[in-house]
């Protein structure tokens, strides 16, 4: 009997089928022999199919909408922004948020700064908003628009939620990029236990025309009405109204 | 298809359009994260890791070669990024992180097992594992990773590939046993 050592190249390169003839013979008259090496060559090929069909786990819904804001914004400094001084080599302890996001938030502060005292020179005209968070979620900038998200998100506004939820949910619905509104959905999460959320998040779902906005919506519904959220999801998928991400969402929370 | 996918984002990445990563990370970022929590079992480490991936991903991706799989190459960036937390990782574990649960499966996906105590009894057996074997078998088990894929990243033949495959296999099945109710 040949011993249990050389199997293992011979089993493998088996299981690949790409064995020689002379190979096969030397494998077959071992396993024959030979009772664990047999249970190995029975078992391990079921073993390698249970991991390649574990389940995998997921990030937590909010991780998509920050992390693509966060590369958008990575993505705009490299293709042209005012250069910064770049960590080389980013300390991973920090994670992304470390060196990113004291930028990001310095930024917006300073559109704060700069957009606060020109909103505060346009409020003396006429009516808006006196929040100047909440008026930053409504300039035609991309920028202002983008780094007021992040001052909410950080929790540096003072408006009332009444009046803030219902301005992200527009947000949400109408902004052309689809980076602000991945944002706003996160932003979103902030007020999940707010009575104006609760009642217009389904509609949201509903009236959202990209994809991977309603899927981010969609994980917000789950997390803050659950089961509830899950029928919602189902009958909007009846009604047709639920594109490819948002079904997955749905088909992965009805499990 | 999917590939493709992958094929002219990568491109797009190599000409310089760096908004290609976005694409990027909507295909992969639910299989690095799973990566990286079963090798780390920490989920907040997890998601800072996955996206420390892109952002590395933006930075060169002027290096890609265009038309090559891009998955060997973002998993090569992936493997570094975690050698790079693991050098600069500090000796001390905090409790909280060790009590951390380990990641939540979905037994309903599973048809091997069929059943979520032998996925989660599985997944145990999997955090056991030696870290360099797990690592392995999480690249082993995808299907975009070839053995000659695994051997490029892992420096070694495409023989010794198989063989360091099948004694993971091996003493994970050891591992899974010793996990029965």
């Amino acid at each position: 009997m040949t011993t249990c050592a050389g199997m293992e190249a011979l089993m493998a390169a088996a299981l690949d089928g790409d064995l020689d003839r002379a190979g096969r013979e030397r494998l077959e008259a071992h396993l024959v022999a030979c009772a664990p090496c047999r249970e190995d060559w029975v078992a391990l090929p079921h073993l390698a199919e249970a991991l390649a069909t574990l389940p995998d786990p997921v990030p937590d819904p909010a991780f998509r909408a920050r992390g693509l804001a966060a590369l958008d914004a990575a993505a705009r400094e490299a293709a042209g922004a005012p250069q910064r001084e770049v960590r080389p080599d980013p300390d991973p302890d920090a994670g992304w948020r470390g060196w990113v996001m004291p930028f990001l938030l310095g930024a917006a502060a300073m559109l704060l700064l700069v957009g606060g005292v020109a909103l505060g020179v346009g409020l003396g005209r006429r009516e808006g908003p006196t929040d100047p968070v909440l008026a930053m979620l409504q300039q035609p900038s991309r920028a202002q628009r983008q780094a007021g998200l992040m001052l909410v998100r950080a929790g540096e506004t003072t408006g009332p939620v009444p009046d803030l939820v219902p301005t992200l949910l527009r947000l949400v619905a109408e902004d052309p990029e689809t980076s602000i509104r991945l944002a706003g959905v996160e932003a979103l999460g902030l007020f999940t236990a707010s009575p104006e959320l609760r009642g217009t998040l389904v509609s949201a779902v509903a009236r959202q025309d990209r994809p991977e906005v309603q899927g981010a919506l969609a994980d917000l519904l789950l997390v803050q009405q659950q089961r509830q959220g899950l029928e919602a999801l189902r009958r909007l998928e009846r009604e047709g109204r639920l594109q490819g991400p948002a079904r997955q969402r749905m088909a992965r929370a009805g499990c | 298809m999917e590939v493709a996918l992958d094929i002219d984002a990568g491109r797009a990445l190599a000409e310089g359009r760096p908004e290609a990563v976005t694409t990027l990370f909507e295909r992969h970022h639910r299989t690095l994260f799973a990566f990286f929590l079963r090798l780390t079992g920490h989920r907040a480490l997890s998601e800072d890791l996955t996206q420390e991936v892109f952002l590395r991903i933006l930075r060169y991706g002027a290096t890609f070669q265009a038309g090559q799989p891009f998955k060997p190459w973002m998993f090569r960036i992936a493997r570094r990024v975690h050698l790079d937390h693991l050098a600069k990782a500090r000796p001390h574990v905090p409790l909280e992180d060790l009590l951390e649960e380990p990641p939540a499966a979905q037994p309903c996906a599973l048809e091997g097992l069929q059943a979520r105590e032998e996925a989660a009894r599985l997944e145990a057996a999997l955090a056991r594992l030696p870290l360099r074997k797990r690592e392995l078998l999480l690249l082993s088990r995808d299907p975009d990773l070839s053995h000659q894929d695994l051997a490029a990243l892992l420096g070694c033949t495409v023989g010794s590939i198989k063989v360091q495959v099948h004694r993971a296999l091996k003493e994970l099945r050891t591992l899974f046993s010793e996990e029965a109710p």
